[in-house]
């Protein structure tokens, strides 16, 4: 027997085998095959639809960062305009709007983190405007103020069996109130006066003659 | 038109029988007959040929599965007509190839065998030895040496490489061999 002996031989396989080779030949390419490209084709639009929306959520939060861009442009111009008008007495910021700006007067302290307002604040529309200030977190560490008298300043002030925070009021502080004269204080100032007054955090304020100032009398937690 | 039906238009001698043939199996023919013969012209000599045996063959026969009938006969005209042929020139065409590889396993090319019932024989054992073998295996080796389908077809219609195609056929190759060997026949 020869190849073509085999040759010849091959044309008298079983027709069953010949139809079953047939039907895999008229397919072509494998079916496993041709279902990997099918399936590969609902993979390929989710991951294009996870583009499309990241893109548009991408766009999105760009415009939103753009607007935020803009307001906060607008309230830094704000707080540039409100820092320009600022100062620092070493123990608070203390921030004022300009008069006749438009804007509401108001004139606000954080010393320690208390807030005070004075009467013409109160009077005011009760706008304020709101800075940080670095906070003295001990206040009995912080040094005790010195009057041009040489009289020393203590940070608290006993009153009545009471602990007041003695703070100073750096502007000009008109007095409308009456003087109080009932209380008594375990310091002795020459010629100090109490006054009724009428903020947020403090009813009393104190005038040191030798210090030629008014301070605050924020009551303490202590 | 359904298989049953076109061969009952031959036992019913309906010429409708060969246009039918024709429409539903001319290219699978013609494929058969362009592996062996590799010309156009030729391959359509053939399929026509093979239209005339058809017609020649039922009655009596009636065929299970027309298409292998069909292509059978397509295959065993495709290579007469190539021997006529390669009596003049040699040419490249797969059936040619196809010996060259079988050849390569030690069945040399060789003179013919006269007597038709020594192929049925053959072929039942051929038959015997393939459906031991696992179905892709099978259907390769079958695409490759009774469809003469080139190695490039095989691997695109199979999805597989052509060097796994390559091995599976030597593999066959040696295990008909052996098959035939054990059967008696001399190789």
């Amino acid at each position: 027997m020869n190849a073509k002996d085999l040759m010849d031989a091959m044309n008298y396989i079983d027709d069953d085998l010949i139809e079953a080779c047939d039907k895999v030949r008229m397919k072509g390419a494998k079916p496993k095959k041709k279902a990997v490209v099918q399936s590969l084709v609902p993979v390929f639009a989710a991951a294009a639809t996870i583009v499309v929306v990241g893109a548009i959520a991408v766009m999105l939060a760009t415009k939103s960062d753009e607007g935020a861009r803009k307001h906060s442009s607008f309230d830094r111009r704000d707080e540039d305009r409100s820092k320009a008008e600022m100062y620092y007495d070493g123990a608070a910021y203390i921030s004022r709007n300009t008069p006749g700006s438009g804007d509401v007067t108001s004139e606000m302290e954080f010393i320690d983190g208390v807030e005070c307002q004075d009467e013409e604040e109160n009077n005011a529309a009760g706008q304020t405007e709101v800075t940080e200030a670095p906070v003295n977190e001990d206040p009995a560490q912080a040094p005790a103020e010195t009057s041009a008298g040489g009289e020393e300043i203590p940070e608290t002030l006993l009153i009545n069996g009471k602990t007041y925070a003695l703070v100073i009021v750096e502007d000009d502080l008109i007095v409308t109130g009456e003087e109080i004269t009932e209380y008594t204080t375990d310091h002795i100032f020459n010629g100090a006066v109490l006054y009724e007054y009428q903020g947020e955090d403090c009813d009393m304020v104190i005038y040191i003659p030798s210090a030629d100032s008014f301070y605050y009398l924020i009551p303490s937690a202590e | 038109m359904e298989d049953a039906l076109i061969v009952d238009l031959y036992w019913d001698r309906d010429e409708r029988a060969i246009s039918e043939t024709q429409i539903k199996y001319e290219r699978y023919l013609t494929k058969i007959a362009m592996n062996v013969l590799s010309d156009r012209e030729d391959s359509l000599e053939a399929v026509n040929d093979t239209y005339l045996h058809a017609w020649n063959s039922m009655p009596p026969h009636r065929p299970e599965i027309l298409s292998t009938f069909l292509g059978k006969i397509t295959r065993r005209v495709s290579i007469d007509s190539l021997r006529k042929k390669t009596a003049v020139k040699r040419g490249g065409s797969e059936y040619e190839v196809s010996l060259q590889e079988l050849s390569e396993n030690g069945i040399e090319p060789g003179t013919m065998q006269e007597n038709e019932s020594e192929y049925q024989d053959m072929g039942r054992y051929i038959s015997e030895y393939l459906r031991t073998l696992p179905e892709d295996m099978r259907n390769v080796f079958i695409s490759r040496y009774f469809h003469f389908d080139p190695l490039k077809d095989i691997c695109k219609n199979f999805g597989f490489s052509e060097s796994k195609v390559k091995s599976i056929l030597f593999r066959v190759r040696n295990g008909l061999k052996d098959h035939l060997k054990k059967a008696g026949y001399e190789l």
